[in-house]
């Protein structure tokens, strides 16, 4: 019983922190940290930064590795499923609906009209995307003296996707072995 | 061995909104004109759809390093170019709306089109695909912590990774920015509409107002100038 009351806490809890976190993944590490930490004691600070720091090192969302991390933690694979499906399947539930109500409307002139304004605001939303990573990719402007081969890898990768149409996989592994080659981090 | 019906027809950057212009237009859903239509679990190769869509966000976990924005582009060259299931349009309606809407956005993306393409289990195909591999291999080796932290090949990869996920996101953009700005009507349109990209950016990098509202305020100037496009 207590067994099914601490997976219940699990779900509960990471579908609390992704129901209420706007704005992609990273946005909710800090509701993350709180519901973790303070609300249900389940890891210690030190605990969930180590955990964190490894995480990024990690492909994939950020927040389901940590749900399954600390799921996991708590009460074993049942627990890293149970925080896993809190933590994606009622958002998920909802973005179902909404995209129901929306493609059901598809045809609708007004609709139409307001896809056609919204359109410009992706491309504007996927560079402030890009805008926003710069810092942590590129380093300041003022760095640009130790940190221009990551410049050059920028430039050289948007060549590559943009004019060659080049598989961002081998763009990846192609930046890895560029980095661990020139100790990029050094 | 890839024997997936491949009946796309080649993208018409106008279609959509031509169909938007054409009252007589019958209806028909969203898309249907050049991606593949949704499978349904007695349809055949539903089996083998299932497993490539698993194997799609596979992909994209196990290469999507430095969290939710280096798998945009992952996710659109595995859902629009490789695979052909949606197509630019229908990816960036379902980018704003996963933007819109609480939750991880590519959770939220990789279970949307999972359903898109076929149905429920397609739907968890996506997402357990998406978020398996990186949640395991974090159970697993989270016990590595300590070797990793001081581990300066690990950070000398990431380092190297991380302006190759600017430049895809940065692609992506320029891949979308024609498509955004296609139907427009005369020059004056056209500017209309990189006036709403270059100040939704601006807005955006320089205030702290939410991505939500851009989109809303996007769709009401779309609503509002109907009559000018």
């Amino acid at each position: 019983m207590s067994q099914v009351s601490t997976l219940l806490d699990l779900f509960v809890s990471f579908a609390r922190v992704t129901l209420f976190g706007f704005g992609g993944g990273p946005s909710m590490i800090p509701l993350v940290r709180s519901e973790v930490i303070e609300v249900r004691g389940w890891l210690t600070p030190e605990t969930f930064l180590d955990a964190f720091a490894f995480g990024n090192a990690l492909p994939g969302p950020i927040v389901t590795k940590l749900a399954m991390y600390v799921g996991h933690h708590v009460a074993g694979w049942p627990g890293a499923v149970a925080a896993l499906l809190g933590a994606t399947l009622p958002t998920l539930a909802l973005m179902l609906l909404v995209l129901r109500i929306v493609i059901r409307a598809k045809n609708n002139q007004a609709l139409q009209s307001a896809i056609t304004g919204i359109r410009p605001i992706v491309v504007a939303l996927l560079l402030l995307v890009a805008w926003d990573f710069a810092p942590n990719a590129l380093g300041g402007v003022g760095q640009f003296g130790t940190n221009w081969p990551r410049w050059v890898i920028a430039a050289v990768s948007l060549y590559l996707t943009v004019r060659h149409d080049v598989h961002p996989v081998l763009l990846i592994i192609a930046g890895a072995g560029v980095g661990i080659v020139f100790g990029l981090a050094a | 061995m890839n024997s997936e019906p491949d009946e796309v027809e080649p993208i018409d950057e106008n279609a959509t909104d031509q169909i938007a212009d054409d009252a007589q237009a019958p209806r028909r859903p969203a898309g249907s004109e050049r991606t593949d239509p949704k499978l349904s679990p007695r349809s055949p190769g539903y089996g083998r759809r299932l497993w490539r869509l698993f194997l799609a966000f596979v992909r994209v976990g196990s290469f999507g390093f430095g969290g939710g924005p280096s798998m945009i582009p992952l996710v659109r060259i595995e859902a629009v170019k490789t695979n052909r299931w949606l197509s630019d349009e229908e990816f960036m309606e379902i980018y704003a709306v996963a933007s819109s809407l609480p939750g991880p956005i590519s959770t939220n993306m990789a279970g949307y089109f999972g359903w898109r393409v076929a149905g429920l289990a397609g739907s968890l195909a996506a997402l357990f695909g998406l978020t398996l591999p990186s949640g395991i291999a974090i159970v697993l080796l989270g016990g590595l912590y300590q070797a990793t932290k001081d581990s300066s090949l690990v950070q000398d990869a990431l380092a190297g990774v991380r302006p190759v996920v600017i430049a895809l996101l940065l692609g992506v953009a320029i891949a979308f920015a024609p498509k955004a700005l296609a139907s427009l009507r005369g020059a004056t349109g056209r500017a209309l509409r990189v006036t709403l990209v270059v100040a939704a950016f601006l807005v955006a990098a320089f205030t702290p107002v939410h991505p939500a509202l851009l989109i809303v305020a996007g769709a009401a100037v779309g609503l509002g100038l109907r009559r000018a496009w």
